[in-house]
């Protein structure tokens, strides 16, 4: 298709652009048909937890006018406090799906709001490969540009939180992210406010689109100040600094959820500062060029160290005072890995705020995480303002992959750009195929001396002169080149296998393998979600624990008491405490909170370890942070420290409401035979096995649903009694009726066979 | 002038109620005798088939054209819950078999009867006979009894009815047959030696020289451990795209059991058990829609996505559809679900004609309905999306209980918007699968060109204006 540049000199000119279009669309496709795997494998849906409040807030946000959108009060989370949810999210990534939706209405093309939220990511993880080819070629040159493109496309660590259906924040942040550091050096390199002013842009919808922004807030004001200190302050840097700080803060004040805080958090101050910085130092710029050196240099000084105290004292002194907010806490686990787990175990409590293991490293960039330091490396041969902002950004990135699993994400674009400028330099020397004149004598020298040692005169002779430094050799370029083709082939590899195997799950879905190799898929959320939808009344509140929450939100449409939104710790610890206590404690807070069902997840069956019962732990620790007299963590462990939940489980957990629920009625099923847990291997006290268990027995909840394979059971909350008995009376009283009368006979054994073949793949 | 308003108003209040008192005591002329009536009530389906087989006789003075069907008159509504459909009236004097025409008659609130007039295929002369075939069908006339069991326990129906059939006119001779479900009658109204039973059909008669509108009730209870099906509401699209020769089929269901409701809460672990055990159930455990040959692209989804539970066997004679609920559907449950396939356009349309160069005229036949069978519709709502710029000529079915309705939508690049013709039954059955609809139209070519004509041109103006606008100097700096 594509005509060698060689062939036809005269066009080549024009050649050169149509190639690397075509290349970068081959990889914006490679990009993003290898986050479909899940499409592919299972079908348009959005994955786990949080993409399912997106989607909500998104079909929200379709439905109604924007404005009515940020004013959004959500009353159907968070029973009975709501939400101000219009306030509180990062409208960013909505109104981006929104806008698409709308436009492609405006086509008249029928689209579902769903496929453009599942598309989303991997259509944005093509443009950020485009945007990423862009900024490496301001750092280097247009093939490492290429190189940083296709690594980005398909490296693990960004498709982790891309792949279709992975309906989040980060999916167009990652792009956002690179096009304001694209957009930061274009205007430090031109020192145009023109770019500054688009860098505001950028910024500004990134501020919308996600949290991370912060990042951005504070990694160009360090740039800035790193370039102060070097001694390389230019109006360049002082006319792109102020244009895209002033123009950005205000910007970003629009987002209702940001509001105040660029003048009054912490984290921002950084921003600020370096702005003072600028001014006083661009001001300082101008004195110099009127007085003497003398005085200049003392005026400095005093000016300097006087500034620098009042800025600092203001600023703690504000602190205090209150103007300015302290960091909060999520932001203090970033310095301080155990501070999470000692003061907030909610913030612990999730999986992917988790400092990074080693292995994770490799396995989210595979051999660009040992290219990536001699990128890095290779960046301060050459130091240029844009070199020194992608060292710190290097920097930066890596300590806080190091210490949260999620910003994995924000390492990865660099280690893609550096790993990138790496291959590409090795490139350009072992295909270069220009050997100097001088060159050939020398390799011919070399090969005489080696087949005749005795001529050692010439061989001091070749040594003596100025050397041609550069690899001429063609076997040194066939080896090298070839085993890096050969790692660019194990990369590929790689990638494919980890976004296949890995990151393509939608977590919602779950696939079983059956015995003969085929896939079984498990759809037990869906199935008990959906049941919700259709077969509760409309404004019934169901708990569960808060990991469940946007799932019901999304799926079942019902109100949830907490959610992943976790802002209120004490309502989270209400909804723990009901869970690990004794059903005459739990029923008055399920009274008082209006509860109509409780969802619980229930893995024992089938081996799905994610299971409440795995997660019960927490739960406990979230009460106990609250009630410390009435929950205690200790009391659910064995005097021997296990967590047990056969026979030697303590009787506060078999008393809680979380055990009860988990296990009422599973030992029936397995009849005669002795009831296991396949997560926690343990054998389930049974009375058929075991004649000294009783059977678990609930009062004030009744089963109201259990999905196919056990995962998802729902218990309705009974009324009170008519006649104003407590439950486990009327129950007593109920028992004692029926067993005059027929009994319930008992289901053949075996009931677990179809349960028994599957083996999870989760 | 006053006045002379008041006086009209006064004689056409009273022409009113004259015209009204008439139609309220309507009754036929005993023109008809009946003879040898057997009617037979089918219990074994979710609703209720009746067929009633008799000969007319004119015994009047002068022939008759016209033959009156009674119905009762609170069946006959528009209410959903409980609702008579008259399928079809044939008439068999000399062969073929005919079908008749019958419309609504007047209405004798006295009696609590509709009457329905019957357009006899020729007057029949004074002692002549005929044989008259009338079949209907009764939505929501059967009872589940009790209205609450426990989940593995048998459901009865209760069916409340007459011995006789309802004729405005005297009967010589009539019986009554009813057959049940393989489970038999568990209790029956019985007089001294009627009816007679014979494995899983009761007999009631025969009768003698029954006076017009004889009725004695009579109740049965039956066992019925199925589910009741009842959509309340479908809306089916069919897609005619010429581009793509391609016919698109969508449906989209809100589904109900009308069995009995569970008395206490669902148990998965009793569910499994009688599962095991193979048990009936009045539960929707799922249903297979048998497609029209070549059905492809076959998909079933819910609001939340793909109903993994079910699945689509490709037989290319028999394609079937098994589509199976997320969870059992228990009586007085919902659940709602889109079905989807596709079909080669060319099996069901043809070039009718080409009257002018350059436009041709289709005609398009597809079935009424292609869902579940034993199905109970409340309303069904079908669309057929015709290519843009489509005009229709005609609609025909041979089911005519609907109201039509002609609509604009736009879709796919559409700019002047696709014709929609949508026609509205209420309370339908699955048995109008049977039923096919015509729907004729006019397309043209310049039709067919329209769209690419308007879309190249559109990118075309994208890529001008992108040109000119490149070629605009905006920079400042000189």
């Amino acid at each position: 298709m594509i005509v060698l540049p060689l062939s036809i000199p005269p066009s080549a000119g024009q050649t050169l652009p149509l190639l690397r279009t075509v290349i970068l669309l081959t990889i914006a496709g490679a990009a993003i048909s290898s986050r479909l795997f899940s499409v592919a494998r299972f079908e348009s849906i959005i994955h786990e937890f949080d993409p399912w409040f997106n989607f909500r807030a998104t079909k929200y946000l379709v439905s109604h006018d924007f404005y009515s959108f940020l004013d959004w009060f959500d009353d159907r989370t968070w029973y009975p406090l709501g939400r101000v949810t219009g306030g509180t999210l990062y409208p960013g990534l909505m109104v981006t799906s929104a806008l698409i939706y709308h436009s492609l209405k405006a086509l008249t093309l029928p689209v579902d709001i769903r496929n453009v939220c599942v598309m989303l990511a991997p259509v944005f993880s093509g443009l950020t490969a485009y945007v990423t080819y862009l900024f490496t070629t301001e750092l280097k040159s247009d093939s490492a540009g290429l190189l940083a493109a296709a690594f980005i496309g398909i490296a693990p660590g960004y498709i982790s939180r891309s792949v279709a259906g992975s309906y989040d924040n980060e999916a167009i942040a990652i792009f956002l992210l690179m096009l304001t550091f694209y957009l930061w050096i274009k205007a430090l390199k031109l020192g145009s406010s023109f770019w500054g002013a688009l860098t505001a842009l950028f910024y500004f919808y990134m501020v919308a689109a996600w949290g991370g922004y912060v990042f951005i807030t504070n990694i160009i004001p360090l740039h800035a100040l790193v370039l102060i200190v070097m001694g390389r302050y230019s109006n360049r840097l002082y006319v792109a600094y102020s244009s895209w700080y002033s123009l950005g803060t205000l910007a970003s004040m629009q987002i209702p959820f940001v509001g105040f805080l660029p003048i009054r958090s912490s984290e921002h101050m950084g921003a600020l500062g370096v702005f003072g910085l600028l001014q006083l130092v661009g001001f300082s710029q101008y004195v110099r060029a009127r007085l003497p050196s003398r005085q200049f240099k003392v005026l400095v000084t005093v000016a300097t160290v006087g500034l620098l105290a009042l800025g600092a004292f203001a600023v703690v002194g504000l602190t205090f005072a209150g103007v300015i907010a302290p960091w909060t806490g999520r932001f203090y686990s970033l310095w301080d890995t155990g501070y999470a787990k000692i003061h907030i175990p909610i913030i612990a409590s999730v999986s992917e705020h988790q400092p990074t293991a080693w292995p994770s490293f490799f396995f989210d960039t595979h051999m660009l995480i040992w290219l990536f330091p001699a990128g890095v490396y290779l960046l301060f041969q050459q130091l240029r303002d844009e070199h020194v902002f992608v060292i710190i950004y290097a920097i930066l990135g890596s300590y806080f992959a190091g210490v949260m699993v999620r910003l994995m994400l924000t390492l990865t674009p660099v280690v893609c750009i550096c790993g990138a400028v790496a291959l590409s330099t090795i490139f350009d020397q072992y295909t270069n195929l220009a050997t100097p004149e001088s060159t050939r004598e020398d390799s011919q020298d070399v090969k005489d001396t080696k087949e005749e040692p005795s001529s050692s005169l010439l061989n001091i002779n070749a040594l003596t002169r100025t050397p041609v430094i550069g690899i001429f050799s063609p076997w040194s370029r066939v080896v090298v080149m070839g085993s890096f083709l050969v790692y660019l082939y194990m990369f590929v590899q790689h990638c494919t296998w980890v976004t296949s195997n890995a990151y393509s799950s939608p977590s919602v879905v779950l696939a079983s393998q059956l015995p003969d190799g085929s896939t079984h898929i498990i759809d037990d959320f869906r199935e008990a979600y959906y049941w919700l939808r259709k077969n509760t009344p409309e404004d019934a509140k169901i708990m569960s624990w808060w990991d469940y929450g946007y799932q019901i939100g999304g799926m079942a449409d019902r109100t949830t008491l907490v959610d992943n939104n976790t802002w209120n710790n004490t309502h989270i610890a209400t909804v723990g405490k009901a869970m690990s206590s004794r059903e005459e404690v739990s029923y008055p807070i399920l009274r008082k909170h209006d509860v109509d069902y409780i969802l619980v997840i229930f893995g024992g069956l089938i081996g799905y370890s994610g299971d409440d019962m795995n997660k019960f732990l927490w739960m406990v620790r979230i009460a106990e942070g609250i009630w410390p007299d009435e929950v205690q963590e200790r009391n659910f462990f064995t005097p021997r420290g296990e967590y047990r939940v056969d026979e030697q489980a303590t009787p506060t957990m078999r008393n809680s409401m979380m055990y009860k629920m988990s296990y009422y009625r599973f030992p029936d099923l397995f009849g005669r035979q002795e009831a296991r847990d396949r997560v926690r291997n343990q054998r389930i006290p049974s009375p058929v096995t075991d004649s000294s268990a009783a059977p678990i027995q609930l009062n004030t909840v009744q089963e109201a649903f259990t999905s196919e394979n056990w995962i998802v059971r729902i218990y309705k909350v009974k009324d009170l009694d008519i006649f104003g008995r407590d439950h486990a009376a009327a129950m007593a009283f109920e028992e004692g009726k029926k067993k005059g009368g027929r009994t319930i006979r008992a289901p053949p054994s075996g009931g677990h066979a179809k349960g028994k073949a599957r083996v999870l793949r989760v | 002038m006053a006045s002379l308003i008041y006086r009209t108003l006064q004689l056409y209040l009273l022409l009113l109620l004259v015209v009204r008192l008439a139609v309220a005591s309507f009754v036929p002329s005993p023109a008809f005798q009946i003879q040898n009536l057997l009617r037979t009530v089918d219990l074994t389906k979710s609703y209720l088939r009746e067929s009633a087989s008799f000969i007319i006789e004119n015994i009047s003075e002068e022939s008759q054209d016209e033959y009156y069907l009674a119905m009762p008159l609170d069946i006959v509504g528009n209410s959903t819950d409980k609702h008579v459909v008259i399928m079809d009236v044939k008439e068999k004097r000399v062969d073929p078999v005919v079908n008749l025409a019958v419309e609504a008659g007047p209405a004798n609130e006295d009696l609590g009867i509709q009457f329905y007039k019957v357009q006899l295929s020729k007057p029949l002369a004074t002692g002549e006979v005929s044989t008259i075939q009338i079949a209907t069908l009764s939505i929501g006339a059967l009872e589940p009894q009790p209205k609450l069991i426990k989940q593995p326990e048998a459901q009865n129906l209760l069916w409340t009815g007459s011995k006789q059939a309802l004729i405005p006119y005297k009967v010589a001779r009539q019986r009554t047959k009813i057959k049940l479900p393989d489970r038999g009658a568990n209790a029956y109204s019985k007089a001294k030696d009627d009816p007679q039973v014979d494995g899983t059909t009761l007999t009631y008669g025969p009768y003698l020289d029954a006076e017009p509108f004889a009725a004695e009730t009579i109740q049965i209870r039956y066992e019925y451990h199925f589910p009741i099906v009842e959509v309340t509401k479908l809306e089916r699209e069919l897609w005619v795209s010429h581009y793509g020769g391609n016919l698109a089929t969508e449906e989209r269901y809100w589904m109900t059991n009308s069995a009995a409701k569970l008395s206490e809460t669902f148990s998965r672990l009793r569910w499994q058990a009688s599962g095991m055990a193979g048990e009936r159930s009045t539960a929707i455990k799922g249903f297979s829609v048998h497609l029209r040959p070549g059905a492809r692209d076959v998909y079933f989804t819910d609001e939340i996505g793909n109903v993994s539970t079910s699945n689509f066997r490709a037989d290319i004679r028999d394609p079937v559809l098994d589509f199976r609920p997320r969870f059992p559907i228990f009586g007085g449950w919902n659940y709602s679900f889109t079905l989807g396939w596709n079909h080669d356009l060319g099996r069901s349309l043809k070039v009718l004609s080409a009257e002018e160069p350059g436009s041709n005229t289709y005609i398009l036949r597809v079935p009424f309905l292609e869902g579940p069978e034993n199905t109970v519709y409340d309303v069904a709502e079908v669309s057929i999306i015709l290519p843009e710029g489509a005009n229709v000529v005609d609609v025909f079915s041979t089911y005519k209980d609907y109201s039509k309705e002609e609509l604009l939508l736009k879709s796919h690049l559409d700019t002047i918007g696709r014709t929609v013709v949508k026609l509205t039954a209420k309370n339908v059955v699955d048995e109008h699968r049977r039923n096919d609809l015509y729907v004729t139209y006019t397309y043209s070519s310049a039709s067919s060109l329209h769209k690419p004509i308007i879309v190249s041109a559109a990118i075309a103006a994208v890529f001008f204006a992108w040109i000119i606008l490149g070629r605009i100097d905006v920079s400042i700096s000189k």
